[in-house]
Parts: C-alpha cells; sequence; structure tokens
C-alpha cells in the first residue's frame, strides 16, 4: 500500500513537471522551413548596366516563435550552395568553384540568429551570417509573422531584402570583375506546423 | 577576369627575385656544399614565390581556409623544410626518405581539410574515399620517387624544366576549366623554380670550368647540379595545383594524371640508345618528350573552355567592346544612337 502510494506521489510529480516543462515549449511555436513556398533568390549588378538574377534551391531551416516573449525566438536557415541556379549551366558550374562559392570547401550558407526584436510589422533580428567560411554579423528585417491555419496546418511568412558585400566574405577581388561587389539578396519564406 | 599584363609582372618579379637570391647566397660561400646549395635554393624558390603572388596581390588566407591556401601555406612550407632536412650529411637517408613519405601520406589529407570529401559522408563514400586517396599516394610517390632518382643518376637542367613546363601546363589547364585563381598562384612557383634552376645550372658549369671535371660530395658540380629541393617543390607543387584543380574545380582525373605524370617521361633517355648522347641531346629530347602529352591536354581544355565558358567571356566582351563602337547594330556604323532594349536584353555574359 505503502509502495503504491509513493509511486502515486511520483507519478504526480513527474506530471507536474511535465506539464510545466510542455507549456514552456508551447509558448515558442517551431516551425519548419517549407521549401516549396519559399525562396532564396539573388541579383548582381553586372557591368554596373544590368542585373543577373539567381537563387538557391536547397534551403532548409527552422525557426520557433514566442509570441508571448519574442526575444526568446530564434532563426536559422541553411542553404546549400551548390544549389545555385542563375538559369545558365556554365554559368551556374564557374560559381561553383573557388573563384566564388567554392561549394566543395564551404557547402553551405547558413544564418543563426543571436537576437531578436519586435518591430512593427515583424521582426528585427540579428545573427551570424556566415558564407564562403567568412562569418559576419548581419541584422535582417523580416516583414510578416501573421499565423495562417489551412487545413490543419498552421502556416507563417516572412520575407526580408539585404544587401552583402562579397568582399566582406572573402570572394577573391579578381573574380568581382564584371559582376558588382553587392549582391541583394531576397528572401521569402513560409514556415510550416502541424 | 584574367590579366597578361599582371600575370607577366609576377612572372617577372618571381624570377628576378629568386635569381638575386640564389645568387647572393651562393655567392657568399667560395664552394658551397650540398646542403647549402640545397637551402640557398629552397630560399630562393620560397622568396621569388612570394614575391611573384604579392605582385599578383593574391589573396592567401591563413589560417588557410581554402585547399590553395593550405598548398601554399603548409605543404610547399613542408616540403622546403623536409628537403632542408634532408640535405644535412649527418641525416640517413632513410630517414630522409621517412620525412618525404610522411608527406606524400598526408599531402591529400591535408588538402582536402574540412572539404565535403572528408566532412559529407554522402559526397564520398569509404571505397571512394580509399581509391581517391591510394590514386592520389601512388601517383605522388611514383613522380616524386622516380623524378628524384633520375635526378640523382642522370641530373641536369631538363628535370627542373620539365616540372616546370607541366607546372605551366597545369596553371593553364585548371585556369581554362574555370578555376582562375588556382592558376595564378602557380605561375610565380613556375617562374622562381625555372630561374633558380638556371643560375644553380649556369654557376655548376662555370665552377666546373675553373674547378675541374671530379665530382665530389663537398663541392657541388655541374655532376651534381640538381638540388633535390627543386625536384620537391616542382613535383609537390605540380601534384597540389592539379589536385585542388580537380577535387575543387573541374579539371577532370584524366587529364590531372597525364599531366602529372608527362615529366616522367624524361626516363626515356635512360634506354640504351638515347642514354651515351651528349647532355643537351638528352635535356632535348627529354623536353620534347614530356611537352607531346602537355601540349594535347592543353588542347584539350581549350576545346572545353571555347565551349563550356567562352562563350560567357565572348558575350562580356561584345557588351563592353562593341558598345563603344555602334550602339545600335553593332557593326561599327558609328551611330551614336543608344541600342534598344532587346539588344541589352540579349547580353548573357556573366
Amino acid at each position: 500500500m505503502r509502495q503504491h502510494c509513493t509511486s502515486l506521489v511520483l507519478a504526480l510529480l513527474l506530471g507536474a513537471v511535465s506539464v510545466a516543462g510542455g507549456v514552456s515549449v508551447s509558448a515558442a511555436d517551431v516551425y519548419e522551413y517549407d521549401g516549396v513556398h519559399s525562396s532564396v533568390s539573388f541579383k548582381a549588378r553586372h557591368l554596373d548596366i544590368s542585373w543577373i538574377h539567381g537563387r538557391f534551391n536547397d534551403v532548409s531551416g527552422t525557426f520557433s516563435l514566442d509570441r508571448d516573449d519574442p526575444s526568446k525566438s530564434t532563426f536559422s536557415l541553411t542553404i546549400k550552395a551548390d544549389s545555385i541556379d542563375t538559369a545558365n549551366k556554365a554559368r551556374d558550374e564557374h560559381l561553383r568553384q573557388p573563384d566564388y562559392f567554392d561549394t566543395k570547401q564551404f557547402p553551405t550558407i547558413e544564418f543563426r540568429s543571436t537576437s531578436v526584436k519586435p518591430i512593427d510589422g515583424g521582426y528585427e533580428v540579428t545573427g551570424d551570417f556566415t558564407m564562403h567560411g567568412t562569418t559576419n554579423t548581419i541584422t535582417l528585417v523580416l516583414m510578416g509573422g501573421e499565423e495562417h491555419d489551412f487545413k490543419k496546418v498552421k502556416r507563417v511568412a516572412f520575407s526580408t531584402e539585404l544587401a552583402l558585400k562579397r568582399s566582406d566574405y572573402g570572394f577573391d577581388k579578381r573574380a568581382i570583375g564584371p559582376i558588382g561587389d553587392t549582391a541583394l539578396i531576397m528572401i521569402d519564406c513560409e514556415g510550416v506546423r502541424e | 577576369m584574367p590579366d597578361p599584363l599582371l600575370y607577366v609582372q609576377a612572372i617577372a618579379a618571381a624570377a628576378v627575385a629568386a635569381a638575386a637570391i640564389v645568387l647572393v647566397l651562393l655567392g657568399l660561400r667560395r664552394s658551397p656544399t650540398a646542403a647549402w646549395l640545397n637551402a640557398a635554393c629552397g630560399i630562393a624558390v620560397a622568396a621569388g614565390s612570394m614575391v611573384g603572388l604579392r605582385v599578383e596581390d593574391l589573396q592567401v588566407a591563413f589560417p588557410p581556409a581554402s585547399g590553395l591556401d593550405r598548398l601554399l601555406t603548409v605543404v610547399l612550407p613542408a616540403a622546403l623544410l623536409i628537403e632542408w632536412i634532408a640535405a644535412s650529411p649527418a641525416l640517413a637517408t632513410r630517414f630522409a626518405w621517412g620525412l618525404r613519405i610522411g608527406l606524400i601520406l598526408l599531402t591529400p589529407r591535408i588538402l582536402l581539410h574540412g572539404s565535403v570529401y572528408v566532412s559529407d559522408p554522402e559526397a564520398w563514400t569509404a571505397w571512394q574515399a580509399a581509391i581517391s586517396f591510394g590514386v592520389c599516394w601512388a601517383l605522388l610517390a611514383s613522380c616524386w620517387g622516380l623524378m628524384f632518382t633520375l635526378g640523382s643518376r642522370r641530373p641536369g637542367i631538363s628535370i627542373p624544366l620539365s616540372l616546370g613546363l607541366a607546372i605551366g601546363s597545369a596553371a593553364a589547364t585548371v585556369m581554362m576549366a574555370g578555376y582562375l585563381k588556382g592558376g595564378e598562384a602557380a605561375m610565380p612557383m613556375v617562374a622562381a623554380l625555372l630561374a633558380t634552376a638556371v643560375v644553380v645550372w649556369g654557376m655548376a658549369r662555370r665552377r666546373r670550368g675553373v674547378s675541374g671535371d671530379g665530382p665530389s660530395t663537398r663541392t657541388p658540380t655541374a655532376g651534381s647540379v640538381l638540388p633535390p629541393v627543386l625536384i620537391a617543390v616542382g613535383v609537390i607543387g605540380l601534384f597540389g595545383v592539379l589536385f585542388i584543380g580537380h577535387f575543387f574545380g573541374r579539371v577532370s582525373g584524366g587529364r590531372a594524371v597525364a599531366i602529372c605524370l608527362a615529366p616522367l617521361l624524361c626516363w626515356v633517355t635512360e634506354i640504351a640508345a638515347l642514354k651515351h648522347q651528349r647532355p643537351w641531346v638528352v635535356g632535348t629530347i627529354r623536353l620534347c618528350l614530356v611537352a607531346v602529352p602537355l601540349v594535347i591536354t592543353l588542347a584539350l581544355a581549350k576545346r572545353d573552355f571555347d565551349r563550356d565558358l567562352a562563350p560567357l567571356v565572348v558575350m562580356e566582351r561584345k557588351n563592353t567592346v562593341q558598345w563603344s563602337g555602334c550602339r545600335v547594330c553593332w557593326r561599327g556604323c558609328g551611330s551614336p544612337e543608344i541600342p534598344p532594349s532587346g539588344v541589352l536584353a540579349a547580353g548573357k555574359g556573366r
């Protein structure tokens, strides 16, 4: 009898702990990057007269949104550099080489948030952006964040644009040449959770 | 974009620096020992290469981040150090070869460090890794061992010249495959290697004229004019440029192996019919034999460049050069008008 009582108390305690833990977990909703409805594209100046457009086809990531305490939210994105696509196969092959992305040495481009601040209509996310083996701190202004429930799947979307200088990420100066140093990156990502 | 004028300047600077340094260092001693000669050549090649890279303004990251960085900052200095140690008279030959074999075994792993080949199991299976490493070790060991043996048996300026030719071809092949920086890095190395070899050869010939023909263990003459460091730098440099060109760039495996093995054709002159020819005849035959596979691989590399990469560059050139002529028809009619938007949209240059 005494043994049964002890077991009951233990079970109740464990249940209380797990419920408490569950509350803290559920405060931040975790979304997976939906590759079907998202895109990471870029454009760069060519000879300072026109734009070259491209995109990365293999992107993954997660973000957790804490609506109560947005500073606890986190964002991460991983782009496979090998998936670069500028609608020209020869150019894509060239861009994968060490003069540009060096995808065999630096296979991924990554962003990991370090701080999140709510702003009107979205979040200001500061984090470490790693490309071509070089990590710099950047700040993204993510617009969006409203949740949409579609067929029992919850979706949240964000959009942002940023300008990066390739020279800040260790790209060879001579490889910059006719293509402008600055690349504009457009990220439209949709996160899903069951 | 390739800058031929810059390459010429870098090559000239590397050659002049290497020649000047080896002249000064060898001039410091009236009768330099083999160890001194080896050390002087190593210093000259290293300094000449650094001067050339500086003129090219080639970025080399330290700590090394890419395969090329590791080749220039780890593997080649290690080869120089090993040859400097190996030249010590007190050191056993076996120990020297132990160091060389250690470098042969480590070089592929060092060059691939941090890349998908060693960090991502999906990129390479265990079998692929084993085969690739095995082929690389065999290539490097056979090339180094055979060139070293030939250099000991029948030294001559043709051996470093053959290695220089092969590295130059490797650099051009790597560049035509789209890895510009990989080829650019090799140019000062070739210039420094060749300049050092020519100066040492010239000085040895002059000294031989003064001191006689008798070979000596202490004083190098034309009979022992090929310092092992030149073979080491040549072979490791050749292998390294081709290795990064293949694994990080787009140089095909067959082409890389052909260029790497080309200097071994120098061994053909060891057959009885050619063995006793005059040195200049032997040297010329060696260079001609080595040049044959190199010319073929260069022609194939040029064909691939014209097919794959030249269209990007050609369109770019059309955009920049022809617009300065006619801005409407691109045929030099002299019209100053602005091209229609369709013409702008047609540019496919990268």
